[in-house]
């Protein structure tokens, strides 16, 4: 890879607009930093560090350059993305835990039971209350489309359809295969089949983000203040506090039901062995750091807001 | 306005962070971003990577701080404005007095180590 090549692709790591104005002066000063050595890493840490940090900026997640309500907005956006990220961690949740109730005997079934129902009841609240959030800013999305003031919003609605019929046209064909297919069989019996629900699986998660950030670009062209800023806020509060509970509970569940049923959860004897079983640590770790970027985001939210605002 | 509410309004400085390395180096004249690299590692002992030396920029810039010159090749440099001045101005000499007062206790706490008074 040529030097240029690699300035360039370091250089993407800041906005575009920040590139097409300060782009050509670092790629010369990274150029002259490093001359004859080639990007060294620290250079390209640094380099990286620094765009991340501006994309973070620009977004209005740091730095108090834009006004509050502008501020109070990216952050709640930050809650909207880790609802997404919480949402795959959740789906593989379920995956693993199908068909549990079979593996735990009666008596031990009861704590468990109760973490996995009030993991589910606080999905319900949580969804219900991410399309609260969204359907109470709708209005003033439809009110500058009518202005003609939402072309940016075009190109990644497009992007979200298009790969969401991809989805759809992928998954079809899996359902139909998968209803001729014994439980065995869907359950790791069968590779050929475990590959292309495993596509399938990408597919959807692709479609949630690009459906995340077309619901972001479409925020982000919506004023939120006053009484509308508020409400989102306090919905942004209650959306956290329904996935700390949701992955608490996860925890619970899966703690209580690796000592009732280790055969379950696998990862052979003792409870030690059975809590680093990959398909229940990662979407269990991947929880808790969704609800940690909500709770700074509803936090950095509540503080940015203008006072009579939050 | 004050120049106080002034100084508010553009933010505060930190004595090693970028932002004030940056004013202080150009403080003598403008530079472009190798020679404030260079600069800022001969008075400070901080050497920048460039990519946090243009984030500095950018942001020093949008506050109005500092402003470009006119390109000289690839390199551009940059210039204090009138606020950047006033601005390190102000925290320079609030920073001054941080040091001469600290370094006045300093001076009063060994003098009375050395008469064995432990006030």
């Amino acid at each position: 890879m040529s030097a240029t090549t690699r300035h360039r692709l370091l250089l993407r790591a800041f906005p575009r607009a920040w590139r097409e104005r300060y782009g050509d002066e670092l790629d010369a000063l990274i150029a002259r930093a490093d001359a004859g050595r080639g990007v060294r890493i620290r250079t390209a840490l640094d380099v990286v560090r620094a765009g991340l940090g501006e994309r973070l900026r620009t977004a209005g997640l740091t730095g108090d350059h834009l006004p509050g309500a502008q501020r109070a907005r990216a952050r709640l956006l930050l809650v909207l993305c880790a609802w997404a990220l919480f949402v795959v961690a959740g789906v593989s949740v379920q995956k693993a835990s199908e068909h549990w109730q079979r593996a735990a005997t009666m008596s031990s079934r009861r704590l468990p039971a109760d973490a996995f129902r009030a993991l589910e009841i606080a999905a319900a609240i949580g969804s219900a209350l991410v399309l609260i959030g969204v359907a109470l800013a709708i209005p003033r999305l439809v009110a500058r489309v009518r202005a003609g003031e939402t072309t940016a919003l075009r190109r990644p609605i497009l992007r979200a359809l298009s790969v969401s019929l991809i989805t759809l046209a992928a998954a079809t064909p899996v359902v139909v295969w998968a209803h001729r297919l014994s439980a065995v069989q869907r359950n790791g019996h069968d590779t050929a089949y475990e590959v292309a629900a495993g596509c399938c699986a990408l597919l959807a998660v692709l479609s949630l983000g690009a459906w995340t950030a077309a619901a972001v670009a479409a925020a982000t062209q919506t004023p939120l203040a006053g009484r509308l800023l508020r409400a989102e806020l306090a919905i942004a509060a209650a959306i956290t506090a329904t996935m700390v509970s949701m992955a608490v509970a996860t925890v619970v569940w899966w703690l209580d039901l690796a000592s009732a049923a280790p055969g379950f959860v696998g990862g052979g004897p003792g409870l030690g062995s059975s809590l680093l079983v990959p398909r229940f640590l990662v979407p269990t770790l991947l929880m808790f750091v969704a609800s940690g970027l909500a709770g700074l985001g509803t936090v950095g939210a509540i503080r940015a807001a203008p006072p009579h605002d939050a | 306005m004050t120049p106080h509410e002034s100084t508010r309004q553009r933010g505060s400085l930190r004595p090693n962070d970028p932002p004030t390395l940056i004013l202080a180096s150009l403080a003598s004249g403008m530079k472009h971003g190798y020679a404030l690299l260079q600069d800022i590692e001969q008075f400070a002992g901080v050497r920048l990577g460039p990519g946090t030396l243009y984030g500095a920029i950018s942001r020093l810039e949008q506050r109005g701080l500092i402003e470009p010159a006119d390109a000289v090749g690839r390199a551009r440099p940059y210039r204090l404005t009138d606020a950047g001045r006033e601005l390190l101005g102000s925290e320079l000499a609030s920073m001054r007095t941080i040091v001469e007062v600290g370094t006045a206790r300093l001076g009063l706490a060994r003098a009375a180590r050395a008469i064995g008074d432990p006030a």
